[in-house]
């Protein structure tokens, strides 16, 4: 039944991709983020969706008459240097390299995705439609889990939702890191009714989020918390939301949920946490042996990688730890690019982290200043907060390379070169004239 | 119908609408 209503609508969404590129960019988004194939059962469970809406967009714009240059500013700088970094350590490194290849083509496959989205976006529109896939995929996979867990009064647990492809801690990131362009939607949004569904929406992601039992997303679901309190205007009105949502998940939380946040203060009796130590300090190991380049993409998880450093493990002992046992992933995003591209990769990766969030303010300040309109500082601030949730939560997951985090980068990006950009030269250009003329 | 289901239909029909939506509203805005 799934598939054949898929196969039917799938000509359409084709035929949409291939008459506007932006059009294709959301559906390539949408197949990116979410693993629609893992919601099919049947025959269309193979569809190569993904290449499929890919390819639809590069031909749309290859045939189509807008084409727009693409502007290297210093995020899409930073971001081609890390991909060269990237590709460099593949190269020389040792990991097995049919996971290797398969990782790089991934990163690859996300590094056209981004070129070809800093070219083609370039209106409110396109961004919003961007952002409604977004949300209208991980929203509609949260509110599902969240739903089950109300209907259960807190019984249901997320172990990792289908659709998404990873475990339960990186489904509730996600889930977090879209809650606040959420609520730029939501303020974008005239119609009551589509801004009452999308209120149920948010709500329901927070039980989504709650149901995934992770910790790193509680800390990220209580930074965005204290920042709408603290930025809100309406403050009495958020403080009583917060008041409401915290009452109600009180009641709702088993008492295994408290005791697994618990584990925070705990840290070192816990052994999913002691796990996660000694994956750092393998990254830590990997790094100093490989301190440029590293030791390519996911070398901690490799089998003889992990069995060679394994021997070194005594080096940081200072650390404590138990001794490492089988092989974790890397556990944070941080240690996983330290792992994967060493001391130097990992600073252009926090350079491009810092430049996006830096720009991000000063992108504010200057749709501010020459009046660009007001759903430009809104979804920049929206940015900001997915930004520092995305990065306070992924710092206890793998997930330095995944599709949100760059289209985080894109609007960016698009918003600097394509929006603020031409009006402030406009500006700029009166101003001058109005000099000449004065003079 | 199981949330599932009823999950997968919600967003095979947004995506259909917003799909549906964006390609006119471009047009319409020229």
């Amino acid at each position: 039944m799934r598939d054949l209503l898929f196969t039917v609508i799938l000509p359409f969404y084709l035929y949409v991709s291939v008459k506007k590129p932006w059009i294709g960019l959301g559906f390539w988004l949408w197949t990116s983020c979410i693993k629609v194939n893992m919601l099919l059962y049947g025959f269309a469970s193979s569809f190569q969706l993904n290449r499929a809406f890919a390819l639809a967009t590069i031909f749309s714009y290859i045939v189509g008459d807008n084409k727009n240059k693409f502007k290297v500013d210093s995020i899409n700088f930073l971001f081609i240097l890390y991909f060269i970094w990237v590709t460099i350590s593949v190269i020389l490194s040792d990991v097995a390299p049919n996971s290797l290849n398969f990782r790089w083509e991934n990163f690859f496959k996300m590094f056209v995705f981004y070129i070809m989205a800093c070219k083609i976006l370039s209106k409110k529109i396109h961004l919003d439609f961007m952002l409604w896939m977004l949300i209208i995929s991980y929203g509609a996979l949260g509110c599902g889990e969240g739903l089950k867990y109300i209907i259960s009064g807190g019984g249901h647990t997320v172990y990792g939702i289908n659709g998404i492809n990873g475990d339960n801690n990186f489904a509730a990131v996600m889930l977090l890191t879209t809650l606040p362009l959420t609520s730029y939607i939501l303020g974008q949004t005239k119609t009551k009714i589509l801004k009452t569904g999308l209120m149920g929406v948010v709500l329901l992601l927070v039980a989504g989020i709650l149901a995934t039992n992770s910790r790193g997303a509680f800390m990220g679901l209580s930074i965005l918390g204290i920042y709408f309190f603290i930025k809100s205007e309406r403050k009495f009105l958020v403080f009583f939301v917060l008041v409401f949502i915290i009452t109600v998940a009180y009641n709702l939380l088993p008492d295994s949920w408290f005791e697994r946040m618990n584990t925070i203060e705990n840290a070192e009796e816990d052994g999913s946490f002691m796990s996660r130590v000694i994956s750092w300090k393998m990254s830590i190991l990997i790094a100093m042996d490989n301190p440029i380049f590293g030791g390519g993409l996911r070398a901690v998880e490799d089998y003889y990688t992990w069995h060679h450093y394994k021997a070194d493990f005594g080096l940081l002992s200072f650390i404590p730890s138990p001794p490492p046992g089988g092989i974790y992933a890397a556990h944070s995003m941080f240690f996983q690019v330290l792992g994967d591209v060493g001391f130097v990769g990992l600073a252009i990766y926090l350079c491009l982290l810092a430049t996006v969030f830096f720009k991000i303010g000063s992108l504010i300040r200057k749709a501010k200043k020459y009046q660009v309109g007001d759903w430009v500082v809104h979804l920049l601030k929206m940015i900001q907060v997915s930004l520092v949730v995305y990065c306070a939560s992924g710092a206890l997951i793998s997930a330095a390379h995944t599709e949100l985090l760059f289209f985080l980068f894109i609007i960016v990006h698009v918003i600097g070169e394509k929006i603020i950009y031409p009006v402030e030269k406009y500006e700029k250009t009166i101003n001058n004239k109005g000099g000449d003329y004065a003079n | 119908m199981d949330i599932e289901t009823f999950t997968f239909m919600m967003i095979i029909i947004s995506v259909t609408y917003l799909c549906w939506w964006a390609f006119k509203t471009e047009d319409s805005e020229k």
